[in-house]
């Protein structure tokens, strides 16, 4: 019997193609593609300008901007507890290495911004006592508008589609990809 | 007949013009005045502060009126922006003012490159200074042209660049040398800043033709071509047939030769038994990285400044490639 004509060898053969088609280009293929999406989030699209502009880098200057607004609105808003909420917020945001606790956060911190805000413009101050907390705002409202326009939202909601699909759902349940995090707008 | 109703359809819902479609740039690019609220002058000095400035850093500062944008003015502009590649492709510095008149707003954000120093703060900041008391009175081009000098002036120290306001008017001036030879510019009253006129450039946003007259012309000489030509589809390719008397009788057909039909195969014998062969190999489950879904937002890309601006102060200018990723500020409204 020639060796292409034996039944055992090809049955050796078919089964070891399809357990690399599984480990290799099913689970292997989807992990690396998250591994991807992970350091768009990090580097971001465009690594020709010197200054980072990522979602990663964007979380940070919202950070920023909100810890700011609450030390500005802290001094007219004494008896609220908002500004102290903000500001940990901000510094847990900016300090949490974990995706899913960071975008929890991160929906928090939108929300009491946007309390802070208004509490501040109920203060009834000038224009002059509020400038900087206004700048603050708006850098603010300016880094999340960035954070909803990233590529890495698309690309994360795109991968977690796929995920949650025949065959890619069996594959992640079977090698332990779990979605990739996104920060809703 | 139904494919003939079907390319009318096409062809009718091409000419109407699109809702809150992004508008095409002009000739001049820097400015674009679908609301009519802009002067001959002013839209000359943008046209000509922005060319001195493009050409000591590439930055591009545009402004853009219009009556409506029919929905959220953050993402028009953004779209816009990313549409026209305003600002140099490499350093990504450009700017863009949009001015909602009808809906009384304006929205204004900066290229990628910008946006660490013209943040959504700083930008409101300019706003609130330059723009909005004058945008409060109505006086639109007022607001407008001291918001495009002060945004000059910061981009400048931005970018480094070594011009000037006056570097702009020093062109301006040479253009205008430039046709008093020829003939006078046109400065009518219908841009003096009065909006009962109708848009100068821009306007109609067919898909396919311009503003009407053309679109029909084109559809009534295809209406014509299809009448005279007897619609769509094949030409049936009719036999050529007496008219009178009855068809000729058809050719015999040659008898089959017996080697091929019927009769035995010289030389073939019983077929061997079949072999087992299988290959192996399988497809798998889709592995490996497929086209990831929702891709990169574009950029923009360079393309030339459209046609349709009956006013262009000469030679066409278009982007330069930038994009931005939003992060303006705007009235808030």
């Amino acid at each position: 019997m020639r060796f292409c004509e034996n039944r055992l060898i090809a049955k050796i053969v078919l089964v070891v193609c399809v357990l690399i088609s599984i480990f290799g280009f099913g689970g292997g293929g989807l992990r690396s593609e998250r591994a991807e999406i992970l350091l768009v989030f990090e580097e971001g699209t465009d690594t020709s300008l010197s200054s980072r502009h990522s979602m990663d880098a964007y979380l940070d200057q919202a950070s920023e901007s909100a810890a700011l607004l609450a030390q500005e609105a802290g001094i007219y808003l004494d008896e609220s507890d908002i500004p102290a909420r903000v500001s940990e917020e901000a510094q847990s945001m900016k300090s949490e290495e974990d995706l899913s606790e960071r975008s929890r956060i991160y929906s928090a911190l939108k929300e009491d911004v946007e309390l802070l805000h208004t509490a501040l413009r109920a203060e009834n101050l000038t224009d002059e006592q509020l400038t900087n907390a206004q700048i603050a705002y708006y850098d603010f409202k300016g880094a999340v508008n960035k954070i909803d326009n990233d590529a890495y939202s698309s690309l994360a909601e795109a991968f977690n589609r796929k995920i949650s699909r025949f065959p890619a759902n069996f594959l992640a349940k079977l090698f332990g990809i779990t979605k990739v995090e996104t920060f809703e707008a | 007949m139904k494919k003939f109703l079907a390319l009318l359809l096409v062809l009718i819902s091409a000419c109407l013009p699109a809702l809150a479609a992004i508008p095409q740039p002009t000739e001049d690019f820097y400015v674009y005045d679908g609301a009519n609220v802009l002067s001959y002058d002013a839209q000359a000095h943008i046209v000509f502060c922005n060319d001195a400035l493009e050409d000591a850093c590439g930055a591009q500062i545009v402004i853009v009126t219009v009556d409506s944008t029919d929905g959220a003015i953050d993402d028009y502009a953004l779209d816009l922006f990313n549409d026209w590649g305003i600002g140099d492709a490499k350093k990504q510095n450009g700017f863009l003012v949009v001015l909602a008149i009808e809906e009384e707003n304006y929205y204004a954000l900066a290229g990628t490159g910008l946006d660490a120093d013209l943040s959504g703060g700083t930008i409101r900041s300019l706003l609130q200074e330059y723009l909005e008391p004058d945008f409060a009175k109505g006086d639109y081009e007022a607001g407008a042209l001291k918001l495009f000098d002060a945004l000059f002036e910061k981009i400048a120290e931005i970018c480094e660049a070594d011009v000037t306001l006056a570097d702009g008017e020093k062109l301006y001036a040479q253009y205008l040398e430039s046709l008093e030879d020829s003939e006078e510019p046109d400065r009518s009253p219908a841009y003096s800043g009065n909006a009962a006129q109708p848009p100068a450039t821009g306007g109609c946003n067919c898909m396919f033709f311009g503003c009407g007259s053309i679109g029909l012309i084109f559809l009534g000489i295809i209406v014509f071509l299809l009448i005279l030509g007897g619609g769509f589809g094949y030409r049936r390719m009719h036999h050529h047939r007496p008219f009178f008397g009855p068809r000729p009788p058809r050719p015999p057909r040659p008898p089959r030769p017996p080697f091929f039909w019927g009769g035995p195969r010289p030389g073939s014998g019983p077929r061997p038994p079949r072999h087992s062969s299988r290959s192996g190999g399988f497809g798998g489950f889709g592995g490996g990285r497929s086209g990831g879904g929702g891709g990169f937002r574009g950029f923009g890309g360079g393309r030339s400044g459209g046609g349709g601006g009956s006013r262009g102060f000469g030679g066409g200018r278009s982007g330069g490639g930038g994009g931005s990723r939003g992060g303006g500020a705007g009235r808030g409204r």
